[in-house]
C-alpha cells in the first residue's frame, strides 16, 4: 500500500507533468464509493476540474492534493491499491509494470485528466479495490491543512518537522497514541526496526532514549523514503524493507547478516520484526498472533498508534509472574475488539477500514479509545475494565465539557495506576458536580487500590444511591467485592451492571469467570451462551460453552457444541493448529467419558493422524481397545506405548490384561516371567521390567529374581537401592528373604576382604559393592519393619569408616539417632552431613528439619537461609511463605506446638490455610487463559483437582493441630493471657495457673509477659535492621507486589480470639468435607461439636468414625463424651430427642458406660494408644481412679507395640490429669530405661 | 518408579520436591502455568510402591521435569526450555533424570515442532553439568553472565532434537504408506527428507500468554 514515500513519488510526478498546466478535459467513472463516500460525485469532480489551472501539488502524509488556480481543490488518498499513472511517464513503484498495464486508460481508472499543451499528457487515477478517496475541498489553498480531514490527522514527519519534535512524540507515547500522517505498515516496521524497538512493546514503557531514537528514525526513514521517491533500490542497504519480502516467502526471510525476520500480528497488522535486534524492554501487547489474523485486515488509517498499557517492569523480578499479567493480555485484546466493533457498526465491513475516516466513524473510534478500559484495583484478579461509555448512556446528570474531560482523566490515571492523580482529577470533577456517580465510583475504585477498602465501599454505595441506573457504578461495586474476595456479592453486582448494559462484553466476561470460580455451573452456562452469541466466529467461545456444559455434567451438550463448531469449518485447519488439535481430543475425551468407547475409538481414528498430542492419542486408543475387548490390537497398542516409555507401570498392567494374564493365577507365572524378561533383556537401564516381577513372585522364584536385582544395583553402587525395594517389606517372608540375601553378600564381601586385604584395596569394584551392601543393611535395620537400631548404628559406622565423606551415610546415621529418640544427636549428625556438601539443598533441608525436631527454630531458619532470598520482606521465613514451602511452615508449627508455644504454632498453621486459599485463587486467571491457549483437557483436569484441593494431607496435618489449639484456647482462656505459652520455663503450665496461689500466679504471669516482650523486642530489632539494609530498595514479596510487614508476626492476636471454636471451623469444615474418611478428622469434629453443643453434628461424626474404624481410641473417648453431654443437657426438642434416643447401637446408656469402658480396656490391653483412651475415660467417669490410672499408664511403656511417640503422648496425659511429680518421674524413669537415648525423657522429670 | 505426565494434582509435591532440592523456587501458579500451557511437556517420577497412609494420599513425587516452549525465541527457531529438573537425593543414580528428560524432549518435538531444547545451569554445579553434558548430550552454548539472583553465571546449554523429529517424519511416512497402500504415492514422501517438510506450530503467544513468561528462568538443577 502506498505510504509516505510513494505519495511523495506521486507528488513528484504531478509537479513534473501537471503543475503549471491547465486541464483541458476530464473523463470520469461514476463511483459511489471512491467519490461518494466522501460527499462528492464523479460529475461534480468533472465540472470542478475542467478548464482549471493546476498551480501546485502538495502532501500531508498519505494525503495529497492539487492546488488549483481557485477552489475547490481535489484532495486524494490512494487507499490500499490506488495509484496515479501518466500516459507519458512511468510511475510504477516497487512492482515492475505488467503487460496489461500498458493499456490506456488503465484498468480500474476513476478519472483521467487531459492536460493542455505539450508534451501530450494524460493523468489517470486508478484503484482496483476502491479504497482510495477523491474529494473536493472548498477552501483557500493556504487553508487546506486546516480543513477536514487534514486537520484531524497528525503532523507529517517530513513536512512538519517543527511540530513533530522529540518532546511532542515523547508526550504522545506516554499518553496513549500519536497521530502521525503517512506511516503505514512498511514505514512503521522500518522505523521500529531502525530504532530497534519491538512492535509489541507498549509505548508508555519507552525510555527517553528510546523515544529519541524513535523520533530520529521516524524523520530519517520518512525523509529518505520521500527523497528516493520510494524506489526501494535506492533505499539504504541496512533497511529492513530491502529484505523483508525476499524470496516471496514470509518465513524464510533473513537479513544479509543472518538475523531472522519474522512476521507478527500486532494490533491487527502484520509486522515484520527482527527479534534478535528489536528487543522488548517493557510490557508487551498480548494480542499478538501469528495465527489469528482473520481475513488479514489491512489497516489503512493514517495514524500509527501504539497501545499503551499499565506501566510495569518485567525485568529483574525474577519470580515475578502474577495474575495481573493474564489480565493485561485480555485488555490488549479488548482494544482490538473494540475497534473491530466500531467498524462493524459503520456497515463498511467488506474491505475496509475506512480511509479518510468519515466523521462519524472517527468520533466513534475516539470515544472507544478514550474510554478503553480500566485496570483492576491491585489485588483484584478478575478481568478489569469498566467501560464508561457515558457518551452513549444518558447519564443522570450530564457533565459539562470540561468535567467530562476531567472524568476521562480519572479513568486514564486509574488505569495507569497513577492513583494520586486520579484522585485529584476526581475531586476536581466532584467539586463542580458533587453527586456525579460515575466519578464517585471511580474514586472508590482508586481508594480501594490504595488500600482504603472501607472508604471505597462507603463511597461506592453513595455513588449507587446517586445513580442506580449506572452500570459503571454496579460494575465498580462488583470489582470492590471481588477484591475483598466476596465473590457472591460481586456476582450480584455484576448481574445488575449487565442488566443495565447487556451488550458489555467486559461485564459479561467478568461475571462468567466469577461464576465458574464459584462453581455456579448454570450461571456459567448462561454467561457462556451469551458470550457465544455475541461472538460466534471465535472458536474459544464454542469451546467455552462446551467446557461449561462439561463441568455441569452435561456431556452430550458439551460434545454438541464442539461438533457444531467443527461443522462450520469450511476446510480442515492446518495440522499445526494446536487449538484444533486439542479441541478434537477434548471432544474425543468427552465421548469416552460418556462411556461410549466404540464411538470414541471411531472418532479417535478419524482425528489421530493429524493430532499433535501423540502420547495422548496412543494412550486413549489403547484404553478404548482394551475396554472394547479387542485384545490383540490392545496388546499392540500397549506394546507401542511401552516402546515410548518403558517406566510406566500402567502400560505393563494394561498389557497384562490385554494378554489375559493374572498375577495371582500361578498358571500365568511362566508367561508373565517371560514377558518381563523379554523387556528386561531389551534394555540394560530399564528398571520397571526387573522390579515389577518382585511384586508378584513368591518363594524361590522371588529369591532368584531379587538376588539378581539387588546384585545389579549394589554392584553399580546405587544408593537408592533400599528405597527402591523397601515396599516389599510389607510381606514378612519377602523381607526375610531380602535380609538373608544381603547378609550373605555381606558375609562374602567381608571374608574376601579379610582373606586378602591388600588385593581388595586395589579392587574398587568390590569395595564399592561392600560399601553399598553395608549401607543397605544399615537402612534395613533402621527401617521400622525390620528395626534393630544398635545393629544399624554399628553398620553405618562401618560404612562411614569406608567412606568418611559420604553425605548419604551420615544422613542415615542421623536418622538412626532420630529413631533412637536422640533428637539432639540427630540434628548434630545431620548438620555434619550438611557440611560435607554445603551446596546441596536436599541435605540442607534435612538438617533444618532435624533442627526443628530438636526445638532449634532459630538454627533451623538460619540453615534454611542459606538457600532463600533473604531480602524478601520477612527475611528467610517470609521467602519460605512466599514460595509456599509447606513442609517448613508445618514443621515449624509442630515444633512450636511441642514446645507449648501455641501462638506461633497457630500462626504457622494459619499460614498453611492461607496458602490453600491462594491455590484456590490461583485458578481464577486460567478460566480465561486456558481457553485462549486452547488447552482444554488440562484445564478441566485442573478445575476438578481444585474442587477437592483441601483433601491434601498438607491441609489435614496443619488443620488437626490448629483445631486442637483452638480447643485448648476454648477450654483454657487463661492461655490467652500467657501469650499462648503452655510450658513456662519453670514447668508450670497455664492450665495449672488456677492451682497456684496468688503470688505465684502473679510471678508466672509476669514472667510470661516478660518473655513475650522480649520476643517482640527482638522482632522489632530485626525489622529495623532489615529496614536499614533495604533502605531505598522497594520491598517486594515473591510475587513482585509490594508487601506489607505482618502486623502480628508472633500470632498473639490470633490466640486472643473470643471465638476459638468458630475460628476452628476454618480448618475443620474443609477437613470434614474433603477428608471425611479420616477417622482422626471425624473424632476431632465430634470434639468440637460437643463443645459447641451441636449434638446432631457430633453424632454424625461419631457415626462416620465408627464406619471407618469402630475400635479407634479417639472414637471410644468421644462416645463417652457424647453420652455425658446428652446427660448433662437433655434435648427438649422432641425431634432431636428421637434421633438421640435411636443411638443404642453405638452409644451405651449412662449406667453402662463403666462396663463399656472396661470391656474396651480388656479388649485392647496390648495397645498403648487404646489403653490410654480407656484410662482417660475411666478418669473421667471416676476421678478417684487416678492412682490406678497412673499406674496402668506407666505400664503401657512396657507393651511391645509402644513406640516413642506413643510414650510421649502418655506423658501428655499425665499433664492433663494434673498428676503429681512422683507419677511423672516414675513414668519418665521407665521410659528412659526403654529408650535410654531419647532426649525427651532425659531431663526435667 | 513410574515416569509419567505431570497432572495438576501432582503440583503440591512437585513444588515440595523443588524447594527441597533447588534454590530456584516458584509458587503454585507458575507450575499451573506450565501444566496448563504445555500439558504435554512436564513429567514426574513417582514412587508407586509405597503403602498408602490415608485415603487421600497424593502421589509420592521423587523427581520431576518442568518444561515449556520458548514463546518468543530470540533466534526465531521453535524450541523448548527446561525450567526446572530435579530428583530427590534418596532416588539418585536410578537414571530418573535422563528418563524424565527423554519423555519431555520427545513431546517438544512431536507436539510443538521444537528443533532443540535449552536450559541453564550454574557454572559451579559440576554434578548437573556432568548430567547434562555427558549423560544427556547437551552442549555448552554460551555463558550468561550473572544469570542467577546471587550473581553467579550460568551456562546456557542446548540439545538438538532432530533425532525425535526424524523419528516423527519416519513414522509419518509409515503412516502414509499404510494409508495409501500403493507404491505410486511413494514420491510424495520424498520431499520430506529434503527438510522441506517443516511444520509450523504456533505456541500461542497471540492467545495471551506473552506476559506470563518469566524473563529470567531459573536454572534446572543446583
Amino acid at each position: 500500500m502506498p505510504e509516505i514515500g510513494e505519495v511523495a513519488r506521486i507528488v513528484h510526478y504531478l509537479k513534473k507533468h501537471v503543475v503549471g498546466r491547465t486541464i483541458a478535459a476530464v473523463k470520469v467513472q461514476d463511483d459511489p464509493i471512491v467519490y461518494g463516500k466522501v460527499g462528492t460525485s464523479a460529475a461534480e469532480f468533472k465540472s470542478a476540474m475542467t478548464g482549471k489551472k493546476v498551480v501546485g501539488a502538495r502532501q500531508q502524509g498519505k494525503y495529497f492534493w492539487l492546488e488549483m488556480s481557485e477552489p475547490p481543490h481535489p484532495l486524494m488518498h490512494l487507499g490500499m491499491t490506488g495509484w496515479i499513472r501518466f500516459s507519458n511517464d512511468d510511475t510504477s513503484w516497487y512492482k515492475a509494470p505488467k503487460n496489461n498495464e500498458e493499456e490506456w486508460p488503465p484498468r480500474f481508472w476513476k478519472f483521467v485528466l487531459e492536460m493542455e499543451g505539450n508534451p501530450e499528457c494524460q493523468v489517470a487515477f486508478l484503484d482496483a479495490r476502491r479504497l482510495g478517496r477523491i474529494r473536493l475541498v472548498d477552501a483557500k489553498a493556504e487553508e487546506m491543512r486546516n480543513t477536514t480531514p487534514l486537520k484531524e490527522n497528525g503532523p507529517d514527519p517530513v513536512v512538519d518537522k517543527d511540530i513533530l519534535t522529540v518532546e511532542w512524540l515523547g508526550a504522545k507515547m506516554r499518553k496513549k497514541k500519536a497521530n502521525i500522517s503517512g506511516v503505514g505498515n512498511w514505514v512503521g516496521d522500518e522505523v521500529l526496526f531502525q530504532a530497534r524497538i519491538h512492535p509489541e512493546q507498549y509505548s508508555n514503557t519507552f525510555s527517553d532514549e528510546q523515544v529519541e531514537r524513535l523520533h530520529d528514525k521516524l524523520i530519517e526513514v520518512c525523509t529518505i523514503a520521500c527523497e528516493t521517491l520510494a524506489e526501494s533500490d535506492r533505499f539504504p542497504e541496512d533497511w529492513l524493507m530491502k529484505h523483508r519480502w525476499k524470496k516471496g516467502k514470509k518465513d524464510s526471510s533473513t537479513l544479509p547478516t543472518g538475523e531472522k525476520i519474522i512476521h507478527l500480528t500486532v494490533g491487527g497488522r502484520t509486522s515484520a520484526v527482527v527479534p534478535s535486534l528489536q528487543k522488548k524492554t517493557g510490557a508487551v501487547a498480548g494480542d499478538v498472533s501469528a495465527s489469528q489474523v482473520n481475513g488479514a485486515v489491512e489497516d489503512e488509517e493514517d495514524d500509527t498508534e501504539k497501545k499503551p498499557k499499565a506501566t510495569k517492569t518485567k525485568k529483574g523480578a525474577k519470580r515475578e509472574k502474577d495474575e495481573d499479567d493474564v489480565d493485561d493480555t485480555t485488555s490488549g485484546k479488548r482494544t482490538k475488539r473494540g475497534k473491530a466493533k466500531t467498524e462493524d457498526a459503520d456497515g463498511e465491513l467488506d474491505d475496509t477500514v475506512g480511509t479518510p475516516a468519515s466523521k462519524k466513524q472517527k468520533k466513534a473510534t475516539a470515544v472507544k479509545d478514550e474510554s478503553a478500559k480500566i485496570g483492576t484495583p491491585k489485588g483484584t484478579k478478575g478481568s478489569k475494565a469498566v467501560t464508561p461509555e457515558s457518551g452513549r448512556r444518558r447519564s443522570a446528570r450530564p457533565l459539562p465539557h470540561k468535567e467530562q474531560n476531567l472524568f476521562r482523566q480519572v479513568v486514564k490515571y486509574y488505569e495507569a495506576k497513577q492513583y494520586k492523580k486520579a484522585l485529584k482529577a476526581a475531586d476536581q470533577v466532584l467539586k463542580k458536580a458533587p453527586n456525579h456517580a460515575d466519578t464517585q465510583a471511580f474514586k472508590a475504585l482508586t481508594l480501594n487500590a490504595q488500600g482504603q477498602t472501607e472508604e471505597a465501599f462507603a463511597l461506592a454505595k453513595i455513588a449507587l444511591k446517586n445513580d442506580t441506573k449506572s452500570h459503571i457504578c454496579w460494575h465498580v461495586y462488583g470489582l470492590l467485592y471481588r477484591s475483598v474476595k466476596n465473590l457472591e456479592e460481586a456476582i450480584k453486582a455484576y448481574k445488575f451492571a449487565l442488566r443495565l448494559e447487556p451488550e458489555s462484553q467486559q461485564i459479561q466476561r467478568d461475571l462468567a469467570f466469577l461464576q465458574i470460580q464459584m462453581r455456579d455451573y448454570q450461571g456459567y452456562i448462561q454467561s457462556r451462551r451469551a458470550m457465544l452469541n455475541a461472538r460466534p466466529q471465535v472458536r474459544q467461545n464454542w469451546t467455552g460453552l462446551a467446557v461449561a456444559y462439561h463441568l455441569s455434567g452435561d456431556l452430550q451438550s458439551a460434545e454438541n457444541m464442539l461438533k457444531t463448531y467443527e461443522g462450520t469449518l469450511r476446510s480442515p485447519p492446518p495440522r499445526s493448529d494446536i487449538e484444533h488439535s486439542e479441541a478434537s481430543l477434548y471432544r474425543n475425551a468427552l465421548i469416552a467419558e460418556m462411556d461410549e468407547p466404540e464411538r470414541a475409538l471411531e472418532h479417535l481414528e478419524s482425528i489421530a493422524k493429524n493430532n499433535l498430542d501423540r502420547t495422548a492419542v496412543m494412550e486413549m486408543r489403547a484404553d478404548y481397545l482394551l475396554r472394547l475387548d479387542k485384545k490383540e490390537e490392545a496388546e499392540k497398542a500397549y506394546r507401542a506405548l511401552i516402546e515410548r516409555n518403558n517406566e510406566y507401570r500402567l502400560y505393563y498392567e494394561q498389557l497384562e490384561k490385554a494378554l489375559g494374564l493374572t498375577r495371582t493365577d500361578s498358571s500365568c507365572l511362566p508367561q508373565l516371567l517371560e514377558l518381563y524378561d523379554s523387556y528386561a533383556k531389551q534394555n540394560e537401564r530399564l528398571d520397571a521390567a526387573r522390579r515389577i516381577p518382585l511384586d508378584f513372585l513368591e518363594g524361590e522364584q522371588f529369591k532368584t529374581a531379587t538376588d539378581s536385582y539387588l546384585r545389579r544395583l549394589l554392584t553399580k553402587g546405587v544408593p537408592s537401592t533400599f528405597a527402591n525395594i523397601k515396599a516389599l517389606y510389607r510381606d514378612p517372608s519377602k523381607r526375610d528373604t531380602i535380609h538373608q540375601l544381603v547378609e550373605s553378600y555381606f558375609a562374602d564381601a567381608s571374608s574376601n576382604g579379610s582373606a586378602d586385604k591388600s588385593q581388595a584395596n586395589g579392587d574398587g569394584h568390590s569395595d564399592r559393592f561392600k560399601q553399598f551392601v553395608i549401607y543397605f543393611l544399615a537402612q534395613h535395620y533402621d527401617y521400622y519393619l525390620s528395626r534393630d537400631l544398635s545393629k544399624a548404628m554399628s553398620l553405618i559406622d562401618q560404612a562411614i569408616e569406608l567412606d568418611p565423606k559420604s553425605v548419604d551415610f551420615h544422613m542415615t546415621k542421623a536418622r538412626i539417632h532420630k529413631h533412637l529418640g536422640d533428637s539432639q544427636k540427630a540434628a548434630e549428625m545431620m548438620n555434619a552431613a550438611r557440611q560435607l556438601d554445603e551446596r546441596d539443598r536436599y541435605i540442607n533441608t534435612k538438617c533444618a528439619k532435624y533442627q526443628l525436631r530438636n526445638h532449634e527454630n532459630d538454627s533451623a531458619i538460619q540453615t534454611m537461609s542459606k538457600f532463600t532470598r533473604n531480602e524478601t520482606v520477612g527475611g528467610p521465613l517470609g521467602d519460605l511463605h512466599d514460595m509456599q514451602c509447606m513442609w517448613y511452615i508445618t514443621e515449624d508449627g509442630d515444633s512450636y506446638l511441642r514446645q507449648g508455644k501455641l501462638a506461633l504454632a497457630l500462626k504457622r498453621y494459619t499460614a498453611i490455610a492461607d496458602i490453600f486459599d491462594t491455590w484456590t485463587e490461583d485458578q481464577f486467571d486460567f478460566h480465561g487463559f486456558s481457553l485462549r491457549k486452547g488447552q482444554v483437557r488440562s484445564y478441566v483436569d485442573m478445575v476438578k483437582w481444585e474442587d477437592h484441593l483441601r483433601d491434601h494431607p498438607f491441609f489435614a496435618r496443619a488443620g488437626l493441630s490448629a483445631v486442637k489449639i483452638y480447643i485448648m484456647l476454648h477450654d483454657n482462656p487463661a492461655l490467652k493471657k500467657s501469650g499462648g505459652n503452655i510450658n513456662l520455663t519453670n514447668g508450670i503450665g497455664a492450665e495449672d495457673l488456677d492451682n497456684l496461689d496468688a503470688a505465684e500466679k502473679k510471678k508466672a504471669l509476669k514472667k510470661a509477659k516478660r518473655e513475650a516482650e522480649r520476643a517482640e523486642k527482638a522482632e522489632q530489632e530485626r525489622k529495623e535492621a532489615e529496614a536499614r539494609k533495604n533502605a531505598g530498595k522497594k520491598t517486594t514479596g515473591g510475587d513482585g507486589e509490594p508487601k506489607k510487614e505482618d502486623p502480628d508476626p508472633q500470632g498473639l492476636k490470633l490466640i486472643k480470639t473470643e471465638q476459638p471454636l468458630e475460628e476452628a471451623m476454618r480448618f475443620l469444615a474443609p477437613m470434614l468435607e474433603f477428608s471425611p474418611k479420616r477417622v482422626d478428622v471425624q473424632v476431632l469434629g465430634c470434639d468440637v461439636f460437643l463443645r459447641r453443643s451441636k449434638l446432631l453434628l457430633a453424632l454424625k461424626c461419631i457415626r462416620a468414625a465408627a464406619s471407618i474404624d469402630p475400635e479407634d481410641a479417639g472414637l471410644h473417648e468421644q462416645i463417652v463424651n457424647f453420652r455425658k453431654a446428652v446427660d448433662k443437657s437433655p434435648p427438649t426438642d422432641p425431634k432431636l430427642k428421637a434421633v438421640l434416643d435411636a443411638t443404642d447401637d453405638l452409644i451405651p446408656a449412662s449406667k453402662d458406660l463403666a462396663s463399656f469402658n472396661d470391656a474396651y480396656l480388656k479388649k485392647h490391653a496390648e495397645s498403648a494408644t487404646q489403653v490410654r483412651a480407656g484410662l482417660n475415660v475411666r478418669h473421667l467417669l471416676d476421678p478417684n481412679s487416678k492412682n490406678q490410672n497412673e499406674k496402668d499408664l506407666i505400664a503401657t511403656i512396657g507393651l511391645d507395640g509402644t513406640d516413642l511417640t506413643s510414650a510421649l503422648e502418655g506423658l501428655g496425659l499425665l499433664s492433663y490429669w494434673k498428676s503429681d511429680k512422683s507419677a511423672r518421674s516414675a513414668y519418665m524413669e521407665k521410659a528412659r530405661a526403654r529408650w535410654p537415648e531419647a532426649t525427651v525423657f532425659k531431663s526435667n522429670a | 518408579m513410574d515416569i509419567r505426565l505431570l497432572r495438576s494434582s501432582d503440583i503440591p509435591h512437585v513444588q515440595q520436591a523443588n524447594i527441597t532440592n533447588l534454590p530456584e523456587n516458584y509458587f503454585c501458579k507458575y507450575y499451573l502455568y506450565h501444566a496448563l500451557s504445555w500439558p504435554q511437556l512436564s513429567y514426574v517420577a513417582v514412587d508407586v510402591s509405597r503403602p498408602p497412609k490415608s485415603p487421600y494420599d497424593p502421589p509420592k513425587i521423587v523427581g520431576y521435569v518442568l518444561a515449556k516452549m520458548e514463546e518468543e525465541p530470540t533466534d526465531g527457531v521453535q524450541h523448548g526450555h527446561i525450567t526446572s529438573l530435579s530428583v530427590m537425593r534418596t532416588h539418585r543414580r536410578l537414571g530418573l533424570a535422563e528418563k524424565l528428560m527423554k519423555q519431555s524432549q520427545r513431546a517438544m518435538a512431536e507436539t510443538y515442532g521444537a528443533h532443540y531444547v535449552s536450559l541453564h545451569v550454574r557454572v559451579s554445579n559440576h554434578a548437573a553439568l556432568h548430567l547434562y553434558r555427558d549423560t544427556l548430550g547437551f552442549t555448552n552454548d554460551k555463558v550468561e553472565a550473572k544469570y542467577y539472583a546471587d550473581g553467579e553465571d550460568a551456562y546456557s546449554m542446548k540439545m538438538d532434537l532432530s533425532k525425535y523429529r526424524l523419528q516423527l517424519e519416519d513414522s509419518e511416512e509409515d503412516d502414509d504408506a499404510m494409508d495409501v497402500g500403493s507404491a505410486g504415492k511413494k514420491g510424495d514422501g520424498e520431499p520430506k527428507k529434503d527438510g522441506k517438510k517443516k511444520r509450523k506450530v504456533k505456541v500461542g503467544r497471540g492467545l495471551g500468554v506473552g506476559d506470563l513468561v518469566e524473563r529470567n528462568e531459573s536454572k534446572p538443577a543446583s
